[in-house]
């Protein structure tokens, strides 16, 4: 098990590396001049204060002493300074990132929620209305753009019935529309994985000799085939957690729910790079590290993985 | 015949599939009995209905598809058919058990050997957790697994195959059942394991009295292990005798053409016998006699008239013409 | 030898029997027609949009549903039907690039990286693995915030992002096939790996591709339609389902209509081509054939 997640880790450095050169690469073509959103569009200025932040900036480099001191920063946690505000983007990240977290860890476990008795049912009762409805109805959440369902809720449950707050953040009654937002296309797709699963499991051989075996119906279904069906399931969130987190941005901004995806998409609408540029470098890392973490817990789960 | 020595008795049993093109007549009024301590042969090619007989028996047929529609099941005074879902349980893997063809798939994949064999034990019995760990293991030494312990705590693909089949008769065994049905046991395993397999179920008839009915295309295993057998040719019973009654004297041309083709090693070698011809459509099955397009002695009458089970000899019957004698004489 | 004919017969004379098995599903059935229309009035926009897209009505701005504007107008008394028949235009024309674009970077990528192996499959993957570690959407934001809106960086960005995908899964189809007893054949009869590789492999991993496609043409009209909505995606005025709801969003209350109609607009469509991609996984399938 060790050895296996030693393997794993090894493999992930390369990808980090990767990340970051992909997201250096990007952010030297940022458009405009970093120095004049930095020093503000005065005409006036002069030439002294802009080769000053230049170098403050450190643009005056190389482009590999760039990228090299960029991941020497990386390393030690430095993101740069917020463009506008000066403050290290570090800062800002770690008070927008937990909130995200925190909606995407609600957003997963309501599709769960959801997402696992339906699929149960739709298997069992395979061919029935239920069925019908269920696999329509799931692929139909699927389907449907976030930002657009999160509008429609707002505009249902905020304005008309005036049940849940508008916007903002603090109250867990902030999280109840962004979380449904986020989480229907999950939902959806995670009963039609079950589903499907459940439907392969429940026609092999083991479960017939498990009936043989004299057990009751109940154990069948949840020892037997479910703990089968649901292995591949860990997977699926962990690859599903990406559309989770690109689903975040959208969902933050309508909301403004003050997350990072809100803080990234606010930060391009503003040209404060350095921020994207954080942004998109902790979310990406952490969706390596949840892979990696899904991929351990899998491992975990079906022993036959670790002797591939 | 003395009565209370049936365990089992399948009376006119029907069962049929749904299938895309149609609905199969599986098990056609098919009839057979298993005496205590004995081992008895259902014998035919794939696809003529043993199987399902089988999952019949145990009401395991695969809903909604598969149903029992008619005849009935006789077990321990009981008709199986008739019994409800909670009482069949009582039986299953309890008083009756069935080992499949294929122990890799038969087995969970994810579970360890020895909390599967621990799960019949405590599906049926009040023992507690370490008397079921116990008897588990007890179990695999007794199918032949000298170190118990050690294959208890291991995964179903990390061990041989043939030490998977053992497993899986030892959770057969768990409960100490009265009547063991092995669907093709040995197919899918080497040849020298076979023979190992077979022993050990020929022990477990000798040591515990447990009755067998054995499901096998293999004439070769019926001839080495059963006391009675019975052939089934899509979906019927076409021939019964005790063993060497049926290959001393086939009657059935169809058993006549399986025993030729079983290659002898002290035959002279020349042509392989085959039986001509495809395995039956069982949506639609031929017409009267259902070996008619096969069978090389057949004869006008036997394309529209459906032949009986005719006595030839004591306890040997047959489903063919040629011994009904009011159509025996054309062929002489 | 009969074997291999039958497998190599798969993807051709079966165009009759996918669509018999297609039809058996009915919302399949929708999802075909559902988008073959679409594909039409995408073609067909000039001709059949009752107005001009970018005419504006400053006097009438937000008019509700109402004869004869069918869907009512925008905040710039632009004819909402029309938009939504010209961001079928610009929707369909991303997707079609997308999907193609990326299919073929994927093919050539996951066929060589499968069936040679060794090194350069390492590498290639390797590669992959990179792009796949960033939430697809966040990478194409991430381009899409430095590039700037327009119709040619959506489509490169979603290209960088899906091609991935499609590698993945032509490189274990190949390497499926490549074990078969066909191939095996081919090889002993003497046919170069290059041949082999386009004139047995290729054809036969095209069923699975066909699946993936059209499931692609959803998730990239999807992606598009949420770019535009942040702003980051089709530059205005060119109209596109995402930027309309975006717009729309901000005259919710007084006019619904605008958000609701491009909203269930994208959502039908990529819900059609997700029923046709389900259905068209469910003829394929050869355990379902009877």
């Amino acid at each position: 098990m060790l050895a296996y997640i030693f393997k794993r880790l090894a493999m992930v450095i390369p990808v980090f590396l990767g990340v970051s050169v992909i997201v250096f690469v990007i952010m030297l073509n940022t458009p405009g001049d970093p120095v004049l959103v930095r020093i503000g569009l005065d005409p006036n200025v002069s030439p002294e204060k802009i080769e000053a932040a230049r170098r403050e900036l450190g643009l005056d480099q190389p482009i590999y002493i760039q990228y090299f001191k960029f991941l020497v920063r990386l390393v030690q946690g430095d993101l740069g300074n917020n463009i506008r505000t000066g403050r290290p983007v570090a800062q800002d990240i770690m008070e927008a990132f937990p909130r995200t977290l925190i909606l995407a860890v609600t957003s997963i476990l309501l599709a769960i929620a959801i997402g696992i008795p339906a699929g149960i049912l739709s298997a069992k009762k395979q061919y029935s209305a239920f069925d019908s409805i269920t696999s329509v109805g799931s692929l139909l959440a699927a389907s449907m753009p976030n930002f657009w369902l999160a509008l429609v809720l707002i505009m249902v449950f905020s304005y008309w019935l005036k049940l849940t707050p508008l916007s903002g953040y603090g109250e867990p009654a902030h999280l109840i529309l962004p979380t449904i937002a986020l989480g229907t296309a999950l939902a959806g797709t995670i009963t039609r994985f079950t589903r499907s699963n459940m439907l392969e499991v429940i026609r092999q051989d083991f479960i017939r000799t498990a009936k043989a075996k004299g057990l009751k119906e109940s154990v069948v279904t949840f020892k037997h085939a479910l703990k089968n069906a649901l292995i591949p399931i860990v997977t699926v969130i962990g690859l599903q957690f990406g559309t989770l987190l690109s689903g975040a941005f959208f969902v933050e901004v309508v909301f403004a729910y003050p997350g990072i995806g809100r803080l990234a998409v606010q930060a391009i609408l503003q040209k404060n790079y350095t921020v994207v540029q954080g942004a998109i470098l902790v979310v990406s890392i952490s969706f390596v590290l949840i892979n990696l973490l899904i991929d351990i817990i899998y491992a975990y789960i079906d022993p036959r993985v670790q002797y591939e | 015949m003395d009565k209370d020595k049936v365990l089992l008795e399948v009376r006119n049993l029907v069962a049929c599939i749904e299938t895309g093109s149609g609905l199969v007549k599986a098990v056609d009024d098919v009839s057979f009995d298993v005496r205590k301590g004995e081992i008895v042969g259902l014998v035919g090619e794939s696809g003529c209905g043993k199987t399902m007989t089988a999952l019949s028996i145990m009401r395991l047929l695969p809903e909604p598809f598969g149903r029992i529609v008619g005849g009935s099941i006789y077990f321990e005074g009981q008709d199986l058919t008739k019994l409800t879902e909670e009482e069949m349980r009582a039986i299953r893997g309890n008083k009756i058990s069935i080992i499949f063809q294929d122990p890799l798939t038969a087995l969970n994949p994810i579970m360890k050997i020895g909390e599967q064999i621990v799960e019949a034990i405590v599906a049926h019995r009040k023992v507690d957790k370490n008397e079921a760990k116990r008897r588990a293991i007890e179990l695999l030494h007794s199918v032949g697994i000298p170190d118990g312990e050690v294959i208890a705590s291991q995964y179903p693909f990390r061990v041989s195959g043939g030490m998977r089949q053992r497993v899986m008769i030892a959770v057969a065994l768990a409960c100490d059942p009265v009547l063991l049905i092995a669907d093709e046991p040995t197919t899918n395993l080497d040849v020298s394991i076979q023979a190992q397999i077979l022993e050990l179920i020929n022990e477990i008839r000798r040591k515990r009295g447990t009755s067998v009915l054995l499901i096998t295309h293999n004439l070769g295993l019926v001839a080495w292990l059963c006391d009675r057998v019975f052939v089934m040719y899509a979906g019927k019973i076409v021939e019964h005798a005790p063993t060497e009654a049926l290959f001393a004297n086939p009657y059935h041309p169809y058993t006549q053409l399986l025993l030729k083709s079983v290659p002898k090693l002290d035959s002279p070698r020349d042509k392989l016998t085959t039986v001509e011809g495809e395995v039956p459509n069982l949506i639609k099955p031929p017409s009267g006699c259902r070996f008619h397009p096969r069978c090389p002695y057949v004869k006008e009458f036997c394309r529209t008239v459906e032949p009986a089970l005719i006595k030839v000899n004591t306890d040997h019957y047959t489903r063919c013409l040629m011994q009904d004698s009011r159509y025996s004489g054309e062929w002489k | 030898m009969e074997r291999k004919e039958e497998v190599e017969e798969v993807p051709r004379g079966e165009l009759r029997t996918l669509l018999r098995n297609l039809r058996r599903s009915r919302t399949a059935t929708f999802g075909l027609i559902y988008v073959i229309a679409l594909v039409i009035v995408a073609i067909l926009a000039p001709i059949i949009s009752p107005f001009d897209p970018y005419a504006q009505d400053l006097q009438n701005r937000l008019q509700p549903p109402s004869f004869p504007h069918i869907l009512g107008l925008d905040e710039f008394g632009r004819d909402v039907l029309t938009r939504l028949i010209h961001g079928a235009t610009v929707s369909m024309q991303v997707g079609l690039e997308v999907v193609l674009l990326s299919l073929l970077i994927g093919v050539v990528v996951g066929a060589i990286s499968g069936y040679y192996g060794g090194w350069a499959d390492m590498v290639c993957m390797r590669i992959a693995d990179i792009f796949l570690a960033f939430p697809s959407l966040v990478l194409a934001i991430g381009i899409m915030a430095v590039l700037g809106p327009s119709i040619f960086n959506v489509v490169l960005s979603l290209v960088i992002v899906s091609w991935p995908y499609y590698a993945r899964v032509i490189r274990s189809q190949t390497i499926t096939l490549k074990k078969m007893d066909f191939i095996t054949a081919a090889i002993a009869m003497g046919a170069s790996k290059k041949r082999i590789l386009f004139t047995h492999i290729i054809p036969n991993a095209i069923p699975p591709v066909i699946i993936l496609a059209t499931l692609g043409m959803g998730s990239a009209i999807l992606a598009e339609a949420g770019l535009s909505f942040l702003g980051l995606g089709v530059n205005p005025p060119i109209p596109s389902w995402g930027s309309m709801v975006a717009s729309g969003r901000d005259y919710i209350l007084q006019a619904p209509h605008i958000v609701i109609s491009s909203g269930l607009v994208i959502t039908i469509t990529v819900l059609a081509f997700n029923l046709l991609g389900d259905g068209l996984r469910d003829a394929l399938d050869p355990r379902l054939r009877i």
